[in-house]
C-alpha cells in the first residue's frame, strides 16, 4: 500500500484540479492511500472529494497573524507553523508530490524527503538550489512559464510525474450529501414542471457569474442578454448559481430585478454543489472553481475563457465540455489588463449553448468573427484542444503539437502525439514550418559549435575564458525564442544554472557533457520536425487517394 | 504589575455593596454599584451580542464582568468568552472573597506585566480571534499608563527574548546557532543566502519565510 501525501497550498479551483490526479492514482492502485496538506481557508474543498484518506492543514491566518501584529511574539507564528508541519512528518510517505510548486511548497517537500527522493515536482537540494524530481517536472516549472501559452495541461504534468495513467473524470469519485440531492433534485424538477409548458424537454442552463479577477469575468451586461435569450427560446430555462456571500447575492439581485425577481437563483455552498450541478444540463461559467468541480461531476460545462484565464494548460477537461474564447491566437495571460472583456457577447455565447446541446453547426455560423469555440480532447498526453470554429493558425498549431511531442520526447516518454491533428493541417503549412524551423536549428548548430570550440581553448589566456563566456551568452539566447526548437535549449539553461558550485575543472566538464547533450536534443528535434513532416506527407497521399477513389467512382457506368 | 503602594480601602454603597476605593478613587458607584453596571454594559449591547469573546479591562470588584456576563449567556447559551485584565490583585481577592460569582468561562490575568500577558498562548489566541474589548472606566482612568502599555506593547523582536516561547526543541537549537541577538526575519534571510542546508530543520525554516509568497508558480 502506497502513501502519497499531496502539498497543494493553492486555492480551491488547484485543489479541484489536482483531484483528478488523485482520482487516476486511485484507479490505478485502489490499494493507495492518498493524504494532503492544504492551507486551513482552502480545507472545505476537500469535502467532495471521495479519495482523500488524511486531511493536514495550515492555518496560514493564523500564522501572519501572529507574524505581522507587533502585539505578538514572531515566536507564536513559527510555533504554530512549525506544530503543522511536525505533524506532517510524523507519518511515513512514498511520495510526496508537490502540487503547488512555489517556494514554501517546495521548501516544504524538502522538509518531508530530506532523507529520500521519494518526491514529485520541484523541492530544494541541501546546496539550497532548485531540484526536479524528473524532466517533466523541469517542463512544469521551466517550459510552461516560458512558453505562452503552453499547450500541456499542469493535471497531465502532474500525471506523468506520478508514473500514473490519465483516467477520465467519473463521478463515482464525488461525495454528493443525500440531504442536499433530494433539495436540488425536487428543486429542479419543479423548474422544469412549471417551465414545460407543452410537455418539451427543458433543459437547465446553471450561470456562474463571477471568478477572482474582473478580467475573467463575464460582464453583468453580457449575462442580461444571455438570459433574455434562453428566456425567448423555448425549451431553455436560465439558473443564476452564486456562492453564500454578499458580493454575489447583491448581483444576483441586481440581474434578477431586470427580470422582476423571475429567475431562479440557487445560493449553493461547496458541499451542496455536487447536488446542484448533477441536476443542470449545462453550466456556463468563467474560469472558476466552479468550472473545475463541474469537470469532476462529468456535468458538461461552456467555459468562457476571457483575460488572464490560462486557456491551454486549465480549461475544462470535461468530455461534453467546450471553451468559448476571443482571439485565441494573441492570448498572453500575463498581460492581464484587469479591465473587463469588450469582445465577449451574449449570442456567441447562446449559439455556442445550442451547439453544446445539438452539435449542429449552423449554430456556429453567427458567432462573431474574433470567437473561437473549442473541444478538449484526450491524446497519448492527456487534454488538449481542437479548434471546432474560428480562424485557424497552422504555424501556431504545428507549434502546440510540436511543444507537447517534443516535451515527452525529451522525458524519455516518447509519447507521440496524435497524427490526426497533424493531418488535419494542410502539408504545404506543414512544409514551410519544418523549413522555418530547420533554418533556426542551422544558426542554432552554428553557435553551439563554437561555444564547444571555445570551450576546448580555454584555459589559454584570460581572452580565451572571456570569449566561451560571450559564445555560451550567445546559445542561451536561443532559449528565450517561442519556437519548438527553443525547448532543448530552455532545458540547457536550467541545467547549467543549476550546476553546483564545483571546481573549475568539474564546472567545465560538466558543461561540455551539457553541450554533448544539447547536441543530441537538437537532433531529437529535428528528428520530430522530419516525423511531422512525414506524416503531413501520408496525410496529403491519402486525401490524393480519396480524391481519386471518389473520381473513379464517380466514372463508373450505374 | 507594583500596585502595593496604592492606598487601598473597602467601603459599602447605599445599597450595601462593597467598593473599592484606590488612593480616593471610588471604583463603582457609591450609590447603587450594580445598576451603574447594568449602564456600563448596556453600552456595549451591540458588541455583545455580536460576538462571543470579550476582553474586560478593569476588574474593580466585577460588577459589570458579572452583567457582561448573564447579557452573553441569554445571546450565546455557554459558548462565550471572558478574560480580565486588572493590575491590582487587592480587588481580585475582593471580589473572590465579596461577590458570589464563579464562572469557567471567565479568565483572570491580574497584576500581570504586558510582556507576562502577551507571553501565554492561550491569551494571544484569545486575542487573536479579536475579542470585542469592554473597558471599566474608573479602573482604567486609575491605570492609565498600565492599561495603555498593555494595549500598545511591542513583542521582543530579537530571537534570544523570544527562546523560551519557541515549543519545538530542534527550531531553538538552530537558531540559537545562528544569531539570537538578531530578529527571526534576519536570521531566516542568513539562512535563506546559506550555500548549504544542514538539517531538514532548516527546510522548515525557510518555508515558513516564504509563506506569503506562495503565488508562484516557478522558480
Amino acid at each position: 500500500m502506497k502513501n502519497y501525501l499531496f502539498i497543494n497550498l493553492k486555492r480551491i479551483g488547484d485543489i479541484y484540479n489536482m483531484a483528478h490526479v488523485i482520482n487516476s492514482l486511485t484507479k490505478n492502485d485502489p490499494q493507495c492511500r492518498i493524504s494532503v496538506l492544504v492551507f486551513e481557508e482552502s480545507k472545505k474543498a476537500l469535502y467532495n472529494l471521495k479519495n482523500i484518506h488524511q486531511v493536514f492543514t495550515i492555518d496560514r491566518n493564523e500564522v501572519l497573524t501572529f507574524k505581522k501584529n507587533d502585539l505578538y511574539s514572531d515566536a507564536f507564528s513559527l510555533n504554530s507553523f512549525v506544530h503543522s508541519l511536525s505533524q506532517v512528518r510524523e507519518h511515513r510517505w512514498d511520495k510526496v508530490v508537490n502540487y503547488s510548486n512555489d517556494l514554501c511548497s517546495a521548501y516544504i517537500c524538502s522538509y518531508l524527503t530530506a532523507n529520500d527522493n521519494n518526491y514529485s515536482g520541484i523541492r530544494y537540494s541541501n546546496n539550497n538550489c532548485v531540484e526536479s524530481s524528473d524532466q517533466w517536472a523541469d517542463i512544469l516549472n521551466d517550459l510552461s512559464t516560458t512558453f505562452r501559452p503552453f499547450p500541456i495541461q499542469f493535471v497531465d504534468l502532474f500525471h506523468r510525474m506520478c508514473a500514473t495513467k490519465v483516467s477520465r473524470p467519473n463521478k463515482e469519485n464525488i461525495l454528493f450529501s443525500e440531504k442536499h440531492n433530494q433539495t436540488a433534485k425536487s428543486n429542479f424538477d419543479l423548474i422544469r414542471k412549471n417551465e414545460s409548458h407543452d410537455q418539451e424537454d427543458i433543459k437547465l442552463v446553471g450561470i456562474q457569474l463571477k471568478t477572482s479577477r474582473v478580467s475573467k469575468d463575464i460582464p453583468l451586461k453580457v449575462i442580461k442578454n444571455l438570459i433574455n435569450l434562453l428566456l425567448d427560446t423555448p425549451g431553455r430555462y436560465p439558473v443564476i448559481i452564486i456562492a453564500p456571500n454578499e458580493n454575489e447575492r447583491s448581483l444576483a439581485m441586481e440581474i434578477n430585478q431586470e427580470f422582476s425577481s423571475s429567475i431562479a437563483t440557487v445560493e449553493a455552498d461547496l458541499l451542496a454543489l455536487p447536488s446542484v450541478l448533477n441536476n443542470i444540463d449545462l453550466l456556463v461559467t468563467p474560469d472558476t472553481a466552479i468550472k473545475h468541480l463541474a469537470d469532476l461531476c462529468q456535468t458538461p460545462c461552456l467555459e468562457i475563457s476571457l483575460g488572464a484565464a490560462p486557456l491551454y494548460e486549465q480549461a475544462t477537461r470535461g468530455s461534453d465540455s467546450y471553451v468559448l474564447t476571443y482571439d485565441l491566437w494573441a492570448q498572453d495571460t500575463e498581460k492581464d489588463n484587469e479591465t473587463s472583456n469588450t469582445s465577449v457577447n451574449a449570442n456567441d455565447i447562446f449559439c455556442c449553448i445550442e451547439y453544446c446541446f445539438y452539435h449542429n453547426p449552423t449554430y456556429l455560423s453567427s458567432l462573431s468573427t474574433r470567437a473561437h469555440l473549442l473541444k478538449p480532447y484526450y491524446d497519448s498526453l492527456g487534454v488538449t484542444y481542437k479548434i471546432v470554429h474560428g480562424s485557424r493558425n497552422y504555424f501556431k498549431e504545428i507549434d502546440f503539437l510540436a511543444v507537447r511531442e517534443l516535451s515527452s520526447y525529451f522525458t524519455g516518454d516518447y509519447l507521440y502525439i496524435d497524427n490526426m491533428q497533424i493531418k488535419s493541417i494542410p502539408y504545404s503549412e506543414v512544409l514551410s514550418w519544418c523549413s522555418r524551423e530547420k533554418d533556426r536549428s542551422v544558426f542554432a548548430t552554428r553557435d553551439l559549435l563554437g561555444t564547444l570550440r571555445s570551450l576546448k581553448q580555454i584555459g589559454d589566456t584570460n581572452k580565451s575564458s572571456r570569449d566561451f563566456i560571450i559564445s555560451l551568452e550567445k546559445l542561451l539566447n536561443h532559449s528565450d525564442s517561442d519556437s519548438p526548437l527553443s525547448i532543448a535549449f530552455k532545458l540547457f539553461r536550467t541545467k547549467i544554472e543549476n550546476l553546483p558550485g564545483n571546481d573549475f575543472n568539474t564546472n567545465i566538464q560538466n558543461i561540455e557533457n551539457l553541450l554533448y547533450d544539447l547536441k543530441d536534443d537538437i537532433q531529437s528535434t529535428l528528428n520530430c520536425f522530419k516525423r511531422f513532416e512525414e506524416v503531413a506527407r501520408d496525410g496529403q497521399r491519402e486525401i490524393t487517394m480519396q480524391k481519386t477513389i471518389t473520381k473513379n467512382i464517380d466514372t463508373l457506368p450505374l | 504589575m507594583n500596585t502595593s503602594k496604592e492606598n487601598y480601602e473597602l467601603k459599602m454603597s447605599k445599597t450595601g455593596h462593597p467598593i473599592p476605593v484606590v488612593n480616593g478613587i471610588h471604583l463603582h458607584s457609591i450609590y447603587n454599584p450594580v445598576k451603574e453596571a447594568e449602564g456600563v454594559i448596556e453600552k456595549y449591547s451591540e458588541a455583545i451580542e455580536k460576538k462571543h469573546e470579550y476582553l474586560v479591562l478593569g476588574l474593580g470588584l466585577g460588577y459589570h464582568l458579572k452583567e457582561l456576563v448573564r447579557r452573553a449567556k441569554t445571546h450565546h447559551g455557554d459558548n462565550y468568552k471572558v478574560l480580565v485584565i486588572e493590575p491590582n490583585a487587592r480587588c481580585f481577592e475582593d471580589y473572590k472573597s465579596h461577590l458570589d460569582f464563579d464562572d469557567s468561562n471567565v479568565s483572570y490575568f491580574i497584576s500581570k506585566t504586558p510582556n507576562d500577558i502577551y507571553s501565554t498562548k492561550d491569551v494571544v489566541s484569545f486575542l487573536v480571534r479579536k475579542p470585542a474589548v469592554i473597558s471599566h472606566a474608573a479602573s482604567f482612568n486609575l491605570h492609565n499608563l498600565y492599561f495603555k502599555d498593555v494595549l500598545s506593547y511591542k513583542a521582543p523582536k530579537k530571537v534570544s527574548e523570544q527562546f523560551h516561547l519557541i515549543t519545538n526543541e530542534d527550531i531553538r537549537d538552530l537558531l540559537q546557532n545562528l544569531d539570537p541577538e538578531k530578529s527571526l526575519d534576519d536570521n531566516l534571510n542568513i539562512l535563506s543566502s546559506k550555500n548549504l542546508i544542514q538539517s531538514p530543520e532548516e527546510f522548515l525554516l525557510l518555508a515558513y519565510k516564504n509563506i506569503e509568497r506562495n503565488q508562484q508558480r516557478s522558480f
